[in-house]
Order: C-alpha cells, then sequence, then structure tokens
C-alpha cells in the first residue's frame, strides 16, 4: 500500500496540471492540489496497483474541480504563459487554447485534460470518470476533433515551426 | 479501430496492433492528424501553468494568512496581559526599568539560629 507522501511526489504535478486547466486559475489549483492530497492522506483505504491508485487520486481532483465550479467560486481565468524561452506560446494563443477547452463539453473536456495536462491511460482516465475504456476513446476523439477546429491556425503554426514527440505526462 | 483512432492510441501509448497502424500512417490524412495531435499537445502544454511557475510566485491568500496569524498572536497576548489583573512583577516576570521588586517577606539572619527544617516539626 502506497503511503500518502510517495502518492504526493508522484502525482502533485500531474494534479497540478489537470486542476490549473480545469479551474483556470493556479492559486485555486494549488489550493485544490493541497486539498486532494489531504483526502488522500486522510483515507482509510487505497486502492492496490498503481494505476487504480493513480485513477483515484484524479478522481478525487476532478471531484474537487467539479465541486469547486457548482460552487461558483471560479474567478476569471488566468492565462499563464510558459516563461521558458523555449516555450512559444503566445498572449493570443494560450487564450485561445483556454477559450477553446472551455467550448467543450464537460466530460470531453474532463477526459481530454486527464490525458494531456494529467497524461492518464485511457483505463485510468475511464476508472477516474466513472465511464467506459471506449467512452474514453470516443470522447477523446470528439475533443480533439473540435480542438483541431477551432485552434486550426495556432495548430498550423506549431506544425510549421515543427513538432517533436513529447509523451504528456512530462 | 478505424485510422485515426489508431494513430490517437499510439500517440497516447496505448498498445495499437502494429499493422493497423502501419496501415492507417500510409494515408496521408493520418499522417495529417498525427502531426496535429502533436502540434495540439504541444500548444496545451507550454500554454499552461507550470508547478514550478505558480510556487516562484508567493501566495497572495498565503501571505494574507500569516499576516493575520501574526496580527491576532500579538493581539491576543496583550488582551490576555490586560484579563490578568496583575501588577508588573507580580507574576514572577521581569519588571522593566531595572527596578527590583519589593520583597514580599523578610528573613532576618540571627547568629546561632537553625535554619534547618525538620518533619517532626511539621516541616517548618
Amino acid at each position: 500500500m502506497a503511503d500518502g507522501a510517495s502518492l504526493f511526489i508522484e502525482h502533485r504535478d500531474g494534479v497540478f496540471r489537470y486542476l490549473c486547466r480545469m479551474v483556470g486559475h493556479a492559486e485555486d489549483a494549488r489550493d485544490l492540489t493541497q486539498e486532494v492530497f489531504l483526502r488522500v492522506a486522510r483515507a482509510p483505504v487505497r486502492p492496490g496497483e498503481p494505476a487504480e491508485r493513480r485513477a483515484w487520486v484524479f478522481h478525487i481532483a476532478r471531484n474537487l474541480a467539479l465541486n469547486h465550479a457548482r460552487d461558483g467560486r471560479r474567478r476569471p481565468a488566468e492565462v499563464v504563459i510558459d516563461v521558458d524561452p523555449g516555450g512559444r506560446a503566445t498572449q493570443e494563443t494560450a487564450a485561445a487554447v483556454q477559450q477553446a477547452l472551455a467550448a467543450l463539453e464537460d466530460l470531453d473536456r474532463d477526459v481530454f485534460l486527464l490525458r494531456e495536462s494529467a497524461g492518464l491511460s485511457y483505463d485510468e482516465i475511464a476508472r477516474a470518470c466513472e465511464i467506459s475504456a471506449d467512452a474514453v476513446r470516443s470522447r477523446l476523439h470528439r475533443a480533439r476533433h473540435t480542438l483541431r477546429v477551432a485552434l486550426r491556425a495556432p495548430v498550423s503554426e506549431q506544425i510549421a515551426r515543427g513538432v517533436r514527440w513529447k509523451d504528456s505526462k512530462s | 479501430m478505424e485510422g485515426f483512432e489508431v494513430v490517437a492510441a499510439f500517440v497516447d501509448g496505448e498498445r495499437v496492433d502494429a499493422q493497423t497502424l502501419k496501415a492507417a500512417l500510409a494515408q496521408p490524412d493520418a499522417r495529417d492528424y498525427l502531426a496535429e495531435l502533436l502540434a495540439l499537445r504541444e500548444l496545451i502544454g507550454h500554454s499552461g501553468s507550470s508547478p514550478a511557475q505558480v510556487a516562484a510566485r508567493p501566495s497572495r491568500r498565503w501571505l494574507i494568512g500569516a499576516a493575520a496569524a501574526v496580527v491576532l498572536s500579538l493581539g491576543s497576548g496583550y488582551a490576555l496581559g490586560l484579563g490578568s489583573g496583575l501588577a508588573p512583577g507580580q507574576d514572577g516576570s521581569a519588571v522593566s526599568g531595572g527596578v527590583a521588586p519589593q520583597p514580599t517577606r523578610v528573613i532576618e539572619v540571627a547568629p546561632g539560629a537553625s535554619y534547618v527544617s525538620s518533619v517532626s516539626q511539621g516541616g517548618r
């Protein structure tokens, strides 16, 4: 059984990235990340397999993000740009990405972000969202299609600049 | 699994059938799709917050909380001092100004007197 500390070290960054996208504000995301791991630490029983534990942690994160949205504690989305000189996103692109994500259906967005921001596998996303793996596949496909259409220009610009293989976990 | 799906699953690190993937990648549309998925992933990754970036900025909420805690502890300490009703020095604390506290009992030392207490005398 993994303890809370190891789960925190392993999944903190992924949970934070996912929550940043879900709540649109880094400070709220940080508070929620802390809350996620408080709940993880307090939980008496943890699933045994690493994939199950990961899905369980993100299930908690997702529920907290949904509660946060329901409670109306949303603030205007803050778009943080990668300050790394290698990062090429512009303020406009970041705003467009945020807008395109916001326009997705809620569950499609969850599935997409669990994949792209958190790096969960299809099975893990299925567990976290309590849907089937086939549903994950089809929602992911739909979300990507919508985003490719909405972000046609930035995607083309990125292709023109070049793409590299990047695991979404990193 | 159709062409686009197998490409997406491959990009997502899922296990896919190699022959299906080869067949899919033989299609120009699927190759375009592969490039678009990778470009989209870069866009999503680059335009989001990273934990390091946020950690570098002090949390406004945390600072407000810390400031409130300091003010509260100072205020409650002051209020406790007022509420104790003790004059300076009566609670055993040092008196400011370098003045010694007034004695509460005076013991005079006389030659030949015994200062050893005995239990049979009640310890006094």
